[in-house]
């Protein structure tokens, strides 16, 4: 019973996460000249949930965090779920291939999605008209976004694998931890 | 009856295909439907907000008192505090001087024609800075004052060292202000010296581009760009920038003009909303030879 209350649970874990990643990139990292190497913590996390968690229940997570993310961007309504939502069906099929990332496959597949999820957000800037001046962006923050993300991806993948553990998401869990002992 | 439990057969049976056609289709929908009208806040968005700006809010003190305890206390005390007091008299008096120029340009244009009033007389309401934009591709700001002080969506946000951007959306409290650095801003601009207009929008962190200036306009670097007021958020006159890079190439319409905007948006903390603005009130005066 406890093993299904906290599996329950490791959706809303994620959700928190998220929210507390919004509050340090919106406020810590606005700063200049911390503001270069804002990461974006939610691509990694979506991009650990593509491996991860079947498609639906890591779509709902995802379609769920990048609402509440444009509620902090000026970006416009539902710019960030299609970019953040075609980026894990990408790492989703990544995921066929690569069945369980290793460090430098980790950092590499994050690197790869990092630099398509820009490419795509010129994409649509492009629809609306803006593509030259979000390019003058893309290029300034393209390699400072780049390395943090790299830097960062190890560090956050085994954060949540150990949240995934602690809340038996992993089936590995039952190996590490007995509730009826 | 029959068809509908056929239907969801059909479903269940190939729900990871039907997943993904969901995941793909849903986003292209929903950005086609949004592209007409950006839209407030939503209830989702209401109370995440209602929870996340209140610890923007003491993240953003606590960094703000802490960066300010380090300059003040321990790297040099008088020194900073002298330099402090220079820039802030330096920017006052570059807006004074920058309204001088502006109301002399205005004096010789429009002194035979129009009797108009010096100033548009408008309500102003200060706010702070408590968040920036969570992704680095966007340059919107949240401010801690919302509809309960009488802010509404779209009105003007600025210094005194001039236009910070427009109010985007709102809860009770806290509004987000689409700066003009942002990709999605555009203000309706002049150029002060020799009235050429242009739209100005965001481009990077420190500049903006002035965009459909006809090739055939006089403009020059290091010239004073002021808002028009045609845009129907900006009062006219209000300080934009200064003329940066001026491409003026032998061939096209147009040319590219890059400009730096007068705000310091890297060190922007405290912001002014106009309450009311209205930038036609020059026009509407009456016109007496």
């Amino acid at each position: 019973m406890y093993k299904e209350i906290f599996q329950k649970l490791n959706f809303f874990i994620f959700l928190f996460m998220l929210i507390i990643g919004i509050v340090i990139e919106s406020t810590i990292f606005s700063y200049f000249p911390i503001s270069f190497i804002q990461p974006d913590l939610f691509l990694i996390m979506v991009i650990y949930l593509g491996f991860k968690r079947d498609l639906f229940e890591g779509g709902l997570l995802i379609i769920l965090g990048s609402l509440i993310l444009e509620g902090h961007t000026g970006g416009g309504r539902y710019f960030m779920m299609t970019v953040y939502l075609y980026t894990y069906l990408l790492s989703k099929m990544l995921s066929r291939t690569v069945i369980d990332p290793d460090f430098f496959s980790s950092i590499a597949i994050v690197v790869g999605l990092t630099i398509l999820k820009k490419l795509g957000i010129l994409v649509l800037l492009g629809l609306r008209g803006k593509l030259e001046n979000g390019f003058h962006q893309f290029l300034i923050y393209l390699i400072p976004g780049i390395l943090m993300q790299a830097l960062l991806t190890p560090i956050l993948f085994t954060w949540f694998a150990k949240i995934d553990l602690m809340t038996f998401k992993d089936k590995r869990a039952d190996d590490e931890y007995d509730l009826n002992r | 009856m029959l068809y509908f439990k056929e239907m969801f057969k059909f479903i269940h049976q190939y729900r990871f295909y039907c997943t993904i056609a969901l995941f793909i289709l849903l986003p292209i929908l929903s950005v086609g439907t949004s592209q007409k009208d950006p839209g407030d806040y939503t209830i989702l968005d209401r109370s995440v907000v209602f929870f996340t700006a209140p610890i923007q809010s003491a993240v953003t003190i606590m960094i703000e008192s802490g960066s300010r305890f380090l300059q003040n206390y321990i790297f040099l005390i008088n020194t900073r505090k002298d330099l402090n007091t220079v820039v802030e008299e330096n920017r006052k008096l570059q807006g004074v001087i920058h309204n001088f120029r502006e109301m002399e340009a205005e004096n010789k244009r429009l002194r035979a024609l129009l009797q108009f009033q010096d100033k548009i007389e408008e309500k102003k309401i200060t706010a702070q800075v408590i968040a920036k934009d969570v992704n680095v591709e966007f340059r919107s700001i949240r401010i801690n004052k919302g509809s309960a002080q009488g802010i509404t969506r779209g009105m003007a946000v600025v210094t005194h060292e001039g236009i910070v951007g427009k109010v985007l959306r709102t809860t009770e409290h806290y509004s987000d202000v689409i700066t003009i650095l942002d990709n999605l801003s555009s203000v309706d601009a002049i150029i002060q010296r020799s009235r050429a207009r242009g739209v100005l929008e965001g481009a990077t962190d420190f500049s903006c581009i002035l965009k459909y200036a006809l090739r055939t306009d006089d403009i020059e670097v290091g010239d004073v760009v002021i808002s028009s007021g045609l845009d129907g958020v900006y009062p006219k006159g209000l300080m934009i920038g200064v003329v940066n890079k001026v491409n003026k190439k032998s061939y096209g319409v147009t040319q590219d003009v890059e400009v730096r905007p007068s705000v310091d948006f890297s060190k922007l903390e405290e912001t002014l909303v106009i309450l009311k603005s209205d930038p036609n009130a020059l026009a509407q005066e009456p016109v007496t030879e």
